[in-house]
């Protein structure tokens, strides 16, 4: 019976007094780590409570003097807040839709309709992995400028975002490999039954990918929450532009704003992804594991 | 009867592989238009003389000849190599501590896990202005807490000696926990037996630790390398927001030098030429990767 939860120091090692020192003293370092990555987080709030007086004291206060929510007021009231949450909302939405709809039909394909010559297009979509996206950003600008035998400029547009979303090897790859791990027989059974590849696959293999449709869902939510550079690049109008975007442009930069309101504005940008993480720690753990990446 | 079936069997086959190419058309259309079409135009238009307008003319390498003549972009490389050095001396081995250490914890694990991952999730932007703020040499916290240690204040990203090595040690801040929480996963499936089994045979915890632990995470640490490397040649939102580059190109970026090209100066040719070049490092460094996680699988 091995001991329950031991790792490389066990029951036994503990009971030498050096061994014990030692694995306290890594422990205590351990909740040094944990406080120092904690504690700037914490500082945002903290410094969105302080006064337009107290934040600006030499040196800074650990804590504020008193808690001073004004700074929240005077954002928000600045700030349109809740446009710009909208824009990112339906800026995720679109990105959302159209990267599950193409990469579950693509990974499906490939891995269970297998065409002639699928090796060679998933092939393809590994080498993508290869290809660094913001360093293709001029050509990319080019392309979103005039599309292809389409003739459309998308730049300033969601769709400059949404059309590509579904370009993702990662993604594809990742729901391959699970639908990979589905019986083939399930899928037979259905087609024998009478079943069209189209309703096997709603019907069928959809309904048992959820867990890997959550931890993708999560990983798209947190990437489009936080993107910034390129949505900077391509969207000119400012009233279109996604919340951190906007926060950068219209809080960080401009003059109206004290350090408190700014900090404030960066609180209440960073609750959401933190709030999302929490609720779906579960999902985000088993993304880690099954792809090795994280988000 | 027979020829019936045979007959809505042909049918079935040609069904799905027909609809085995339309379900997989979308992803096809999406990779040629912004994945292959963006590298191939890349390099087309390095050799090219390109306006915002999009009027263009065949320029030959003279984009290149600019590129190599203008000291900032030797700069730019000159600060990868510095920032991948850095960041490989302060972050390599600091997420595997962690992780091996967090894995040891016989209780409040969660904590530990939630607690450094959690700057991974925070955006950039929120991430940039904060740290911009905590720099701030007067009103920072960081020059409080060197103080109490009766250490020198330092200028952070004011100076540019100590400009990067800052940048570093943000990104340290923001990353290392995701890289953690990976090698925890790893750590995670050895077996306790395994432990057991090698503790009645005699092992200390350092020949434990050598020989069940570090294997376990070796595969996993070679990927992680180039990943490293692969990220900090792509730095670009945070020296834009916090410092553009400065002070006196300490913090210029490939990528930001690309963007002013680009943007500022708006030669989208040079640009061009400059994401050419860091394509073939990064595909190069790309390939190592997919090597090494094949091995690794």
């Amino acid at each position: 019976m091995a001991e329950k939860g031991r790792a490389l120091v066990g029951k036994l090692d503990l009971k030498r007094p050096m061994v014990r020192a030692g694995y306290l003293i890594m422990m205590i370092l351990l909740v040094v780590v944990a406080l120092a990555t904690l504690f700037p987080l914490l500082w945002v709030f903290i410094s969105s409570v302080k006064s337009s007086v107290e934040i600006f004291q030499v040196p800074p206060s650990i804590w504020p003097q008193e808690f001073n929510w004004s700074s929240y007021a005077n954002v928000w009231s600045k700030f349109n807040f809740l446009h710009y949450f909208g824009n990112t909302v339906v800026f995720i939405l679109g990105i959302w839709i159209i990267q599950m709809l193409v990469i579950t039909l693509a990974a499906y394909s490939l891995s269970k309709l297998k065409p002639p010559g699928h090796q060679l297009i998933m092939f393809g979509f590994l080498a993508a992995l290869m290809v660094p996206g913001l360093a293709m950003m001029v050509p990319k600008y080019v392309i979103l400028q005039d599309l292809p035998l389409f003739g459309w400029n998308l730049l300033d547009s969601y769709w400059a975002f949404w059309l590509p979303a579904g370009a993702n090897a990662f993604n594809i790859l990742l729901l391959k490999t699970f639908f990979d791990g589905i019986p083939d027989d399930l899928i037979d059974a259905a087609t024998i039954d009478g079943a069209t590849e189209m309703r096997t696959f709603w019907q069928i293999l959809l309904p048992l990918s959820k867990p890997i449709l959550a931890t993708l869902t999560i990983f798209i939510f947190l990437g489009a929450w936080n993107n910034f550079m390129w949505p900077y690049i391509v969207i000119s109008t400012t009233e279109k532009q996604p919340l951190m975007v906007a926060i950068y442009d219209s809080v960080f930069k401009s003059a109206v704003f004290a350090q408190n309101d700014i900090m404030a504005a960066i609180t209440i940008a960073i609750i959401p992804p933190i709030v999302v993480f929490f609720v779906l720690q579960k999902y985000i753990t088993q993304g880690i594991t099954l792809t090795g990446i994280k988000g | 009867m027979v020829e019936d079936i045979k007959a809505a069997n042909m049918s079935t086959h040609a069904r799905k592989k027909l609809m085995g190419y339309l379900f997989l058309l979308p992803a096809v259309v999406s990779f040629l238009y912004f994945v292959w079409y963006p590298v191939v135009l890349t390099f087309i238009m390095s050799f090219q003389s390109v306006n915002l307008a999009g009027a263009t003319s065949f320029v030959g390498i003279a984009n290149f000849k600019t590129l190599f003549a203008d000291p900032v972009f030797a700069k730019a490389w000159a600060n990868a190599g510095q920032f991948t050095i850095f960041s490989l001396l302060i972050g390599y081995l600091l997420p595997v501590v962690v992780a091996i250490l967090i894995n040891e914890v016989r209780f409040g694990q969660a904590f530990f896990r939630i607690s450094v991952y959690l700057p991974t999730v925070a955006p950039s932007v929120a991430v940039s202005i904060l740290w911009l703020w905590l720099f701030d040499p007067s009103l920072g916290l960081l020059n409080k807490i060197l103080g109490w240690f009766n250490l020198p204040a330092s200028q952070w990203l004011l100076s540019s000696q100590s400009a990067l090595p800052s940048l570093v040690l943000m990104a340290t801040w923001s990353g290392f926990g995701g890289t953690a929480i990976i090698y925890l996963a790893g750590l995670q499936g050895v077996p306790e037996e395994l432990y057991e089994a090698a503790e009645i045979d005699g092992a200390g915890i350092w020949q434990r630790a050598w020989n069940i632990t570090i294997p376990q995470l070796k595969p996993v640490m070679m990927v992680m390398f180039i990943m490293q490397i692969l990220g900090t040649m792509q730095v670009f939102a945070e020296p834009f927001i916090m410092t553009g580059g400065g002070p006196n190109n300490a913090t210029m970026t490939i990528l930001l030098l690309i963007y002013r090209y680009a943007y500022t100066y708006m030669d989208m040719g040079v640009a061009s030429a400059a994401s050419l070049l860091l394509f073939i490092v990064l595909s190069i460094l790309s390939f190592i990767y997919f090597k090494l996680e094949n091995r690794a699988a």
